[in-house]
């Protein structure tokens, strides 16, 4: 049985590392991919 | 004291799930799940680019096509398609078929995930492109409409991890619609409305259909280019500047009237740009870069392009362009500025002056034989 300090544990780093991974995706990607106006506009 | 992020682990571990969702489902999402790709034109309407008119030529319109001009927006703001076509009809003895295919956004990714899907669906003999130049962190913001992970990844093979980390993420972005597409699939734009669309009436230009998706603008320079929208009006102008189609200059044979530069391209634009050489070759389509004068460069007595393309293209590539001091000869400076309707793009005028000049030299290449 995996006690439960250590579940709470590992969630919480894999909630960090998805962050960080997230934000790194963010970081090297260009505004233009990011900007809905440019994206998602409908004329 | 500020308040926890998640109340529970549950909810934590709830918030972990979404975002590995979210961050794995480009690597997921395979052919049974993503829309089929004309899904992904067809949600685009004429405010994002002409996209309704290339949807509709490469997933509806059939046949093959004898010269198709394809790229960013200078190459759409430059050629009269309807001119070449009408010629190359009248040189061949039938009905001949030029189009062309633009967008806004210069880069050779863009350029080589949209042909990739028009040399799939057509065959074409000649395809035109230009030095597809760009800003180096300007990135063209439809990538998410023409990359998709798990039938595009393995044309980034050789880019560096970051590059590739980009393009994953423009996956990423391009899912809730793919998902949306297939809940429900999108109507295409009218390609001929009674009203004009958007791109026809904020460019003042004919109908696409008419047009064969060239832009031909009536409208006149804007000296605050790309920030504002501020054009002077139209005025039309035919220049006389003693330029003749014998002064346009095909690469090879000839290097006089070239000047080539040791400039580099970005890493990602000469990874793209040799994937689109290497896919004409597989469709056994040649190919042709044109070159498209700047205002900035309208007193050059050579055409400049890059020492990259010679050697890129390979023997089966040509380079085609007129030198600018000839192009405009004795033309001031006020007359020049009424062929353009910013420093990067040819308006009306622009168009109809530079189009007769490179078509005998542009069928005079679809005549000879591709050397090898």
């Amino acid at each position: 049985m995996i006690p439960r300090p250590a579940i709470d544990k590992a969630v919480y780093v894999l909630v960090i590392v998805l962050s960080l991974i997230a934000l790194a995706l963010v970081l090297i990607s260009p505004a233009e991919l990011l900007d809905n106006k440019v994206i998602y506009q409908g004329f | 004291m500020m308040q926890p992020a998640f109340s529970s682990t549950r909810q934590a571990a709830a918030f972990a799930f979404l975002l590995l969702a979210v961050l794995l489902l480009p690597a997921l999402a395979g052919k049974k799940i993503l829309p089929p790709r004309e899904q992904a034109y067809a949600a685009l309407s004429w405010g994002s680019g002409p996209f309704p008119w290339v949807r509709h030529e490469i997933f509806e319109e059939t046949g093959d096509i004898d010269i198709a001009f394809v790229g960013s927006s200078h190459i759409m703001h430059a050629v009269d398609t309807p001119y070449v076509q009408a010629q190359l009809s009248k040189r061949l003895g039938r009905p001949a078929v030029v189009r062309t295919l633009g967008w806004g956004g210069a880069g050779f990714d863009a350029l080589y995930f949209i042909t990739q899907d028009l040399l799939q669906h057509r065959r074409v003999r000649l395809l035109v492109i230009y030095n597809e130049n760009n800003n180096v962190r300007m990135r063209n913001a439809q990538g998410p409409v023409w990359f998709r992970w798990r039938e595009d990844a393995a044309a980034l093979a050789g880019l560096p991890w970051r590059e590739q980390g980009l393009y994953y993420f423009t996956a990423i972005v391009g899912m809730p619609r793919n998902l949306l597409c297939r809940l429900r699939p999108n109507i295409p734009a009218e390609l001929v409305a009674a009203k004009p669309n958007y791109w026809e009436s904020h460019y003042r230009t004919a109908r696409m259909v008419d047009s064969l998706g060239a832009s031909s603008s009536e409208l006149g320079f804007n000296p605050g280019a790309p920030l504002y929208d501020d054009y002077t009006p139209f005025v039309p102008f035919a220049p006389h500047t003693g330029a003749r189609p014998a002064d346009v200059c095909i690469y090879p044979p000839a290097t006089n009237g070239f000047e080539f530069s040791s400039q580099p391209l970005p890493a990602w634009q000469t990874h793209f740009a040799r994937q689109l050489i290497a896919l004409a070759r597989e469709h056994n389509c040649r190919l042709v870069l044109l070159h498209i004068p700047t205002l900035d460069e309208a007193q050059s007595a050579v055409t400049e392009e890059r020492n990259f393309w010679p050697e890129a293209l390979g023997a089966e590539g040509v380079i085609l362009g007129i030198p600018p001091a000839k192009l405009f000869g004795g033309l001031t400076d006020e007359e020049i500025r009424k062929l353009y309707l910013n420093t990067g793009h040819l308006n009306k005028n622009g168009v109809e002056h530079f189009t007769p000049l490179i078509t005998p030299a542009l069928l005079q290449i679809y005549d000879s034989p591709a050397r090898h």
